[in-house]
């Protein structure tokens, strides 16, 4: 246990860098529900008021996934039985697997940044319009007099290729 | 690049766009389940959209837009504007030389305690201090993420 300024210090740096990680672990097990903002507001509550139990000698991620899925499963029990959310062994599963293929997280995101750039303007305006100006899959559709389904087919795509510019960006011999 | 082409993928499609109906997301889950590679692409995908989200709000989509080629556009307007800001600015100056020095400030910079006490956060941790704490500062800027 310690409150000392210097393990707050470092616990605050941990959980800053942590966010996008644990976001992404939270919105994966929810179905991507959009509570999962509210789900990971609560597991930063909980991880800070075990901020003085925790050892830096143990890897940060690892223990705050495990809050963070004890989290979901308590959301998931105050949601009524016709609510989409997956069972209690398949939200293991998944955690098991986010935590597998969870990298170094600031490498993925500047090569994300790379990859964004690589895009096409009609894909990049794409992106755009979902993830920088959060406008719905509907929103989108109706703009573009497209179906709804062609536009979360794009929207499949663009990512598709995204993870693939990032998987040949990160690859050891990849560019850099 | 491969459009969705099995219904795997269109169920996890409507997911990611949030247009997943309880049957689609009952099929979903199912798939997840019974198959160890769709779970992994269940979650390569989502991290994704996750990681999209948080640079989303951050300036990396204005770059990329940025470093796409903008039209070039006639720039008749800016004499116009250098006339509008030379105006502008001889009124500043003619203005200022009438007004009164100000008042001295009777406030002082507040420091910024959470930086010094990241504890303050819940209060429980917050050193002793005669100072009132000001509300405004009892969150620390580097724990406000924002969120989409």
């Amino acid at each position: 246990m310690s409150t000392h300024p210097e393990h707050l210090d470092r616990f605050v740096a941990h959980l800053t860098a942590a966010q996008s990680a644990l976001y992404g672990c939270i919105r994966t097990l929810m179905a991507g529900a959009p509570e999962a903002a509210d789900v990971l507001q609560e597991t930063n509550r909980v991880l800070w008021q075990k901020a003085a139990d925790y050892d830096h000698a143990r890897p940060f991620l690892a223990w705050a996934y495990g809050i963070a899925r004890f989290q979901v499963l308590a959301y998931r029990r105050r949601q009524s039985r016709d609510r989409l959310v997956f069972d209690e062994e398949l939200v293991a599963q998944l955690a098991d697997e986010y935590e597998r293929q969870s990298g170094t997280e600031s490498g993925e995101l500047r090569a994300l940044e790379h990859c964004l750039q690589k895009l096409p303007g009609a894909q990049r305006e794409l992106v755009r319009a979902k993830y920088e100006r959060g406008e719905a899959v509907n929103l989108i559709a109706a703009q573009t007099g497209k179906p709804v389904n062609a536009v979360s087919a794009a929207l499949y795509r663009v990512r598709h290729a995204l993870a693939d510019c990032m998987a040949r960006r990160l690859a050891p011999e990849g560019p850099r | 690049m491969s459009p969705p082409h099995d219904a795997f993928e269109t169920l996890l499609a409507a997911c990611l766009a949030g247009s997943s109906t309880p049957a689609q997301h009952a099929q979903l889950a199912a798939f997840l389940r019974a198959d160890p590679a769709r779970r992994a692409a269940y979650v390569r995908q989502m991290r994704l959209d996750s990681m999209l989200r948080f640079v989303g709000r951050s300036p990396a989509l204005a770059l990329a837009a940025a470093a796409a080629p903008q039209p070039t556009r006639p720039r008749w307007w800016w004499p116009a504007f250098a006339s509008a800001a030379a105006a502008i600015l001889l009124a500043a100056v003619w203005t200022s030389s009438r007004t009164p020095a100000p008042a001295p400030r009777l406030t002082r910079a507040l420091p910024p305690l959470v930086e010094r006490h990241p504890g303050a956060l819940f209060g429980e941790l917050a050193p002793p201090t005669a100072e009132p704490l000001p509300t405004r500062f009892l969150l620390p800027a580097h724990l406000l993420v924002q969120l989409p």
